[in-house]
């Protein structure tokens, strides 16, 4: 797994947001991006995902030497990412488990594996469930339909653990969450962490740091990294705030 | 010429042909032509309805009379009954199933005893056709038939009516249970004729049954009906009407039904087919305490025209209504809704509830709705609206970066959509086929996209 985005600048109705944001995450690796309110971090985790609406107006993203921003958002799922999203998408009347068995199957087929069948998938879907203490119930309810915000969340890394992506980026998925539930979605992230996989934690709480140890902080300011460091970064940015580091930029 | 046809003015000459070869075809309903020879009166006094009438305001059937004249004369012609003898194996790939308790089989209009099988004795519940009644009861039924459609008011009910040569009677004894649904399979198999299904029923005093109406065609036709139910005092109804006809065929239909103190209904309308339907749904809440509960999905596509008309009327205290209809339209299909809720100056106490959902495939899809309220009483609680909107990009994005391709995740949220209605079937084991047969039928519909949005 190697993703390499380089001088990326992306605009959304004529407004510049990404303003030359490069960023390699290698195999194996944990990296955690903060920021400010509005400083791009969802806007750089759509990107990755592929969601249409973005204008790329210079810049490269390569995923394993590949083209990633060529691809459509299923076929970057099939070659292994994942977006956590910062709202999860209520979509009524599609049964949970039904879409999540269509979306194993769709990569299955991408990867020229037959169909898993009804047993197995339900013998796995129940284990992961039960991983993330996520009631049975919510298997067969609409997609996110009426589901709390904790409750979307737990989802997503419900899903996570059951596509078992190379790389996942996890957009605030710890926001909202109470302790335990940090807890939960902390230990479904660190039991998928592998030297084959990668992360890419958005956050604004070096909380969740304290739980997934990441590898690297960036700072994301002003559509820019513009500071990297180590877990350490973390907790300066805790204790003082994002000017110190976003003055002088 | 022009002008004729916004008058709604049909071939009379035609029209009296078929009416006058009718009394010679048909000897075992022979005692029915004084009802035709009254709704053909009433035709040829107002003519069909234009789009100038409020009522038909977005539904223009012009093709529909140009075209009736020549199918009244083709399924008035005698040697045609080849087409009528349709085997058992094929009418079984086109029914529903698991209905086989008590089935009642129309081919081209005609009624088809030996692929039909009635209610056992003793069940409670008594079918007869029109054709087979007994003398005695003729007189009464000449009254009964059409007096909840009333021929006056409307002039497709009129033009059925004109053309009625068999039915169905159904009678549910008082307190009698039927578990059974009744399946009423109204399928022509004969290209350019036009049938006219017709159905009494009535269920007594605190009686329960279910109907279900199924009208298929495999060539281009026109198909007018009628169905008319009285539900006595505490007396349960459950419906469910599947209307798939061919996609160049003409479908007007109408349901009267009226419930009596406490009485309730559940009905499920499912629209799939036909080039340019109509049905009309009248509830009349006549009793104190009564209650219906309708749902209905009704899909356009290419270029066909569906348009659901319904009118409840709440004539009783502490009468209750909740109506859920949604349309999916595609292509450059055509959808209306039109949803009246009428509180009375007696119906105190009333609760209604409609509400109509839209969802456009294309953008050459096009839809009116119209949910309406009118209350005279005071006392009530009535809410209604209407929503038209296009899939979800969100949604799509979110099922493809699961890894759903695109058309499958759209399947997946149209699917959605319907579901909900079809999941309101009151036969619970038809869920699975129907939910089969409209996916199939919404997989077709979304196979043309336009422009993405
Ligand atoms: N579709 C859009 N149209 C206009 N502006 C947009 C659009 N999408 C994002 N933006 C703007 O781009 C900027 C970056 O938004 P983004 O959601 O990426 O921020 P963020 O870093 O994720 O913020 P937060 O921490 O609040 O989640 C914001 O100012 C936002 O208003
Ligand atoms: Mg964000």
């Amino acid at each position: 797994m190697k993703l390499d985005i380089r001088n990326l600048h992306v605009s959304v109705g004529g407004t510049e947001i990404l303003k030359g944001l490069s960023l390699e995450v290698g195999t194996g690796e944990v990296h955690a991006i903060m920021g400010p309110n509005g400083s791009g971090k969802s806007t750089l985790a759509h990107i990755l995902a592929g969601r249409s609406g973005y204008e790329v107006t210079s810049g490269t993203v390569t995923y394993n030497g590949e083209n990633l921003l060529e691809m459509e958002p299923e076929q970057r799922a099939w070659a292994g990412i994942f977006l956590g999203f910062q709202y999860p998408i209520e979509i009524p009347g599609v049964n949970n488990s039904y879409f999540l068995k269509a979306a194993l199957n769709a990569k299955r087929k991408y990867l020229q594996q037959p169909e898993i069948d009804a047993i197995q998938f339900l013998k796995l879907v129940k284990e992961k469930a039960r991983l993330m203490k996520m009631d049975q119930s919510f298997l067969n309810r609409g997609v996110n339909e009426g589901f709390s915000g904790g409750e979307k969340k737990r989802n997503e890394i419900f899903q996570m653990s059951v596509l078992e992506p190379t790389l996942a980026v996890l957009d605030e998925t710890d926001s909202g969450l109470d302790i335990d539930a940090l807890k939960t979605v902390a230990e479904g992230v660190n039991r998928l962490r592998s030297d084959d996989r990668a992360f890419l934690l958005i956050t604004h709480y070096q909380r969740l740091l304290d739980y997934i140890q990441p590898d690297f902080v960036h700072v994301l300011a002003d559509g820019r990294i513009v500071r990297t460091g180590g877990r350490e970064l973390a907790l300066d940015l805790e204790a003082q705030g994002y000017d110190w580091v976003t003055t002088g930029t | 010429m022009a002008k004729q046809q916004e008058t709604g003015s049909f071939d009379a000459m035609l029209y009296r042909q078929a009416s006058e070869a009718l009394d010679r075809r048909f000897p075992a309903t022979r005692w029915l032509a004084p009802l035709r020879k009254h709704a053909l009166e009433r035709l040829a006094h107002s003519g069909f309805p234009t789009t100038r009438d409020e009522d038909w305001r977005y539904t223009n059937l012009k093709q529909v009379v140009l075209r009736s004249g020549e199918f009244l004369k083709r399924s008035t012609r005698e040697k045609q009954s080849a087409a009528r003898r349709v085997a058992k194996s094929e009418l079984n790939r086109l029914l529903l199933p698991g209905l086989t308790d008590i089935t009642l089989v129309f081919v081209d209009g005609v009624y088809q005893p030996e692929l039909s099988s009635s209610p056992p004795p003793g069940s409670g519940m008594r079918i007869r056709t029109l054709a087979t009644v007994d003398e005695q009861e003729r007189e009464p039924l000449l009254e009964t038939l059409g007096a909840l459609a009333g021929i006056e008011g409307c002039q497709v009910t009129a033009f059925s009516t004109a053309f009625l040569t068999d039915g169905l009677v159904i009678d549910v004894e008082a307190d009698a249970h039927v578990p059974a649904p009744v399946y009423a399979v109204f399928l022509s198999r004969t290209a350019d004729i036009s049938t006219h299904p017709r159905i009494l029923m009535n269920l007594a005093a605190n009686s329960s049954a279910c109907l279900i109406e199924h009208h298929k065609s495999l060539h281009p036709c026109l198909s007018s009906s009628i169905t008319e139910i009285r539900c006595a005092d505490h007396a349960r109804l459950k419906y469910f009407k599947l209307q798939q006809e061919h996609h160049s065929a003409f479908h007007l239909a109408s349901q009267h039904i009226s419930l009596a103190d406490s009485a309730g209904m559940q009905a499920v309308h499912l629209d799939l087919g036909s080039a340019l339907s109509r049905n009309g749904l009248n509830v009349k809440l006549n009793g104190d305490h009564a209650k219906a509960r309708l749902h209905g999905l009704f899909l356009a596509d290419a270029s066909s025209h569906v348009d659901n008309h319904t009118r409840i009327d709440h004539q009783a205290p502490h009468t209750r209504s909740e109506e859920t209809y949604r349309g999916v339209i595609a292509d450059h299909g055509r959808g209306v809704f039109n949803g009246k809720i009428i509180v009375h100056r007696a119906a105190q106490k009333t609760n209604a509830q409609l509400t109509n959902a839209n969802l456009l495939l294309s953008p050459g899809a096009e839809i009116d709705t119209k949910p309406e309220l009118e209350i005279y009483a005071d006392d009530v609680k009535c809410s209604h609206g209407s929503t038209v909107g296009r899939i979800d990009t969100n949604a799509l994005f979110y099922l493809r970066t699961r890894g759903i391709p695109e058309q499958e995740a759209r399947r997946f949220v149209i699917r959605a959509f319907g579901g909900e209605i079809v999941s309101r079937i009151p036969v619970p084991h038809l869920y699975r086929p129907v939910s089969d047969i409209l996916a199939a039928r919404l997989e077709h519909a979304d196979s043309k996209p336009g422009p993405k949005q």
